[in-house]
């Protein structure tokens, strides 16, 4: 049938074109070439069709492999949980907990996103009816499994930056509920941390060593035997691709890596945060300032957002700041002894406490200015709240600055313009803070006013 | 103890100001498209194109192979141009497959920051171009960065294994925890459970339960409204579960920011008291006499 149709389509062929399709009619009439019959092109079309769908559906559909048994279990809390249910906690909760033993049943993995989404769930229930303890605990179960899995190296590579991710989720969750000891909580902290940075340093080649190094360097007890760590503020010249560190003596040039730190870069660096924050509450100043000074040139290399690094500039400065207000209660003890002929005093320790004091100091004051300098090249309109509250804290951290040198002008202006700005991005605490710093600078001011011999003693 | 100082840089760097010049997307296979070239980050853009060139490729034997049975060189000519076209246009899709299954791309990277920052400006960025004034990494910097890549692999195994073994010594202190942690969790859902209070949560009892629960007042997350959705079957459910995903409200939960606030501490010679009259007064310890504020929010 092809044949004569073919036939008689170019009966009549005329111009080059129309004989070369001729020949290939009578070639094919010759040697009997199989086409290609319609049955076989649907066949075709179908198969293209249904692997392309195939496809798509496995790439980008939605996947939930609940079993149906859990699945019909989950619904059930669901809707005990939601509006419908008139939030029956506790029904939802039983339902979760059927749930979750189900899934056992099941052998559903317990690494899977499934199990692990009951568990919060279950965790979230508890919280809600005011067992945080029981909640802390299933977060606890979550993230030793996810311990386990990340130490043993039983899961493939590709997945393991997101269990990590999930694990400092559950981290911070963990040291915002712990209220008991801080110690256990930092810790902790610094245990899941330290995994997630070997990860980074693992896929960062040369500048792993270095990660590691500071790594160390960053959970040492005696942070002296770290000799290259210098004593001197280095300066971070950013590029595209590289960050230069630079100070008198050397120049440290470090190929920025943002994938390293992905997925989990901005979990990695607010735990790290509260780290510090724990370190504090603890009366470490000095880990809170290592902490958060490798958090910089980290978050320097890995391409957070520049608010975000100057942010983190500016908390470096203010912990500089506690560091010049211990040495100055050093100092005024060991004056104190000193007026009082003590036998304890020693000369050389004040004279140790007045030098770390203008130190810390000067850096504080580095990091604050640092921080307004960088701010200003960003253009108005590509800013954003975390670029005002960065400024608003950099321009009250110079105000008590001045106030700490006794400059009362420069620091009621700087503390004004702190107020103003902090208004303006709702920074409410710092509005607060900088109206009792204005209150401080004005009783400072009358005191030296009555007695002037006092304070220039 | 040094500090790192942010650069001084202009954030601004690589985007022209004013006039938008629009340069031609990298790309080592895919040069015959010129401007047409999507941006190193569009995977699909990229991989559909190349297989576009490629299907066109095997078209072009297809047709050469059509011109058969005729005499003159022009015929000739034709279908033996066709192959080299043909030829040539695989060769360049291989090329484009080989560079794009390689594990690392600079001008990936390149053209996935520019879109992340047009983004953070607040522009809208082009699906296939990335943002128009973008203009891609010279060859030579994609090639040194490519280098390094290799050398740093080398360096990254070295790590890799020894981190292995320091990660694999501290496996076993997690699996004793995590044991017990289990054990202890059971053993809290199963109490729970039999109370008396639990025995007696069903549907029928919920009216009198409900107004009494101890709720957590400071406790953030909302409260799930199903309004008008239904849940009634596993597709259904399937879908809410989907858009109340825990982990991603999760995330959203323990996205922290904090800021610490310095406070000047006024250190007064007569604030100090010695405890002991008499000497020896061990140092510091006995007047703490500053506490330090930190502010989260």
């Amino acid at each position: 049938m092809l044949r004569r149709i073919a036939g008689k389509r170019f009966a009549k062929p005329s111009g080059s074109l129309a004989r070369f399709i001729n020949y290939q009619s009578q070639y094919a009439q010759a040697y009997q070439i199989p086409r290609r019959t319609w049955p076989k092109k649907l066949a075709i079309t179908l198969g293209v069709l249904s692997v392309g769908l195939g496809a798509g559906y496995y790439f980008y559909w939605p996947k939930h492999t609940f079993p149906t048994t859990v699945a019909a279990i989950l619904r059930k809390g669901l809707w005990a949980e939601s509006d419908k249910g008139e939030f029956d906690f506790q029904l939802a909760l039983k339902y979760y907990l059927a749930a979750l033993d189900e899934c056992h049943e099941q052998n559903v993995s317990r690494l899977s996103d499934e199990y692990t989404g009951i568990q919060l769930k279950i965790a979230e229930m508890y919280e809600r009816m005011n067992m945080t303890e029981n909640s802390l605990s299933i977060y606890s179960e979550i993230s030793a499994a996810y311990m386990i899995a990340l130490t043993s190296h039983g899961i493939p590579e590709d997945r393991r930056p997101h269990i990590i991710q999930k694990d400092l989720r559950l981290v911070i969750k963990m040291a915002e509920l712990h209220k008991g000891d801080p110690a256990i909580t930092k810790a902790m902290l610094m245990t899941h941390l330290m995994v997630a940075q070997e990860e980074v340093a693992k896929r960062s080649g040369k500048l792993g060593e270095r990660i590691l190094h500071q790594q160390n360097y960053n959970s040492a007890a005696n942070p002296e035997q770290f000799e290259d760590q210098g004593d001197s503020s280095f300066a971070a010249t950013s590029s595209d691709s590289e960050i230069v560190l630079t100070n008198a003596d050397e120049t440290i040039t470090a190929y920025k890596n943002p994938q390293a730190w992905l997925p989990f870069r901005d979990e990695l660096f607010n735990a790290r945060d509260l780290f510090v924050a724990i370190c504090l509450s603890l009366g470490d100043i000095e880990m809170a300032v290592r902490s958060k000074l490798i958090s910089t040139e980290w978050m320097i290399l890995a391409e957070c957002d520049l608010p975000e690094i100057l942010m983190a500039t500016c908390n470096l400065g203010s912990l500089m700041y506690l560091l010049a207000e211990r040495s100055e209660s050093q100092e005024a003890i060991l004056r104190k002894l000193q007026t009082e002929k003590r036998p304890e005093f020693s000369v050389l320790e004040l004279a140790e406490a007045v030098k770390n004091r203008a130190y810390t100091l000067g850096e504080a004051k580095k990091c604050y200015t640092s921080v307004l300098a960088n701010a200003k090249m960003i253009p108005t309109n590509e800013r954003y709240n975390t670029l005002d509250e960065a400024i608003g804290l950099a321009t009250y951290g110079l105000g008590v600055i001045h106030l700490h040198a006794g400059e009362y002008a420069e620091a009621r202006q700087m503390l004004r313009q702190a107020r103003l700005r902090a208004k303006g991005s709702g920074f409410d605490s710092l509005v607060q803070e900088a109206e009792q710093e204005l209150a401080k600078v004005d009783e400072e001011e009358a005191k030296e006013m009555v007695q002037p011999e006092t304070a220039l003693a | 103890m040094g500090v790192i100082l942010p650069g001084s840089e202009s954030p601004a760097d690589r985007t022209s100001k004013g006039k938008t010049r629009f340069y031609v997307r990298p790309s080592f296979g895919l040069t015959l498209f010129g401007p047409f070239v999507p941006a190193s980050d569009c995977l699909p853009g990229l991989y559909g194109l190349t297989a576009f060139q490629l299907v066109s490729a095997l078209g072009m034997f297809y047709a050469g192979r059509r011109i058969r049975f005729r005499q003159g060189f022009r015929f000739k000519l034709l279908k033996y141009a066709t192959y080299a076209t043909g030829t040539y246009l695989v060769f360049q899709s291989g090329l484009e497959i080989a560079r794009l299954s390689l594990p690392h791309d600079p001008y990936f990277d390149d053209a996935r920051r520019a879109r992340l920052e047009a983004e953070a400006r607040g522009e809208r960025p082009s699906w296939w171009f990335g943002p128009l004034n973008w203009k891609p990494i010279p060859y030579k910097q994609y090639s040194a960065e490519m280098d390094r890549w290799i050398t740093n692999a080398e360096t990254s195994n070295g790590i890799g294994e020894h981190l292995e073994a320091v990660q694999a010594s501290r496996n076993h202190t997690f699996t004793k925890m995590y044991a017990g942690i289990r054990e202890l969790n059971k053993k809290k859902a199963a109490e729970l459970l039999a109370t008396d209070e639990y025995r007696n949560v069903t549907e029928e009892t919920k009216s009198t339960r409900v107004k009494n629960l101890n709720l957590n007042n400071t406790y953030v997350r909302a409260n799930i409204e199903l309004g008008k959705v239904e849940i009634n079957n596993e597709a259904d459910f399937l879908l809410v579960w989907g858009q109340l995903e825990p982990w991603e409200n999760f995330a959203l939960e323990t996205d922290i920011s904090l800021r610490f606030i310095p406070q000047r501490t006024i250190h007064r010679p007569e604030d100090i008291v010695f405890l002991d009259p008499a000497p020896p007064v061990d140092e510091e310890s006995e007047f703490v006499d500053s506490q330090y504020p930190e502010d989260s929010e």
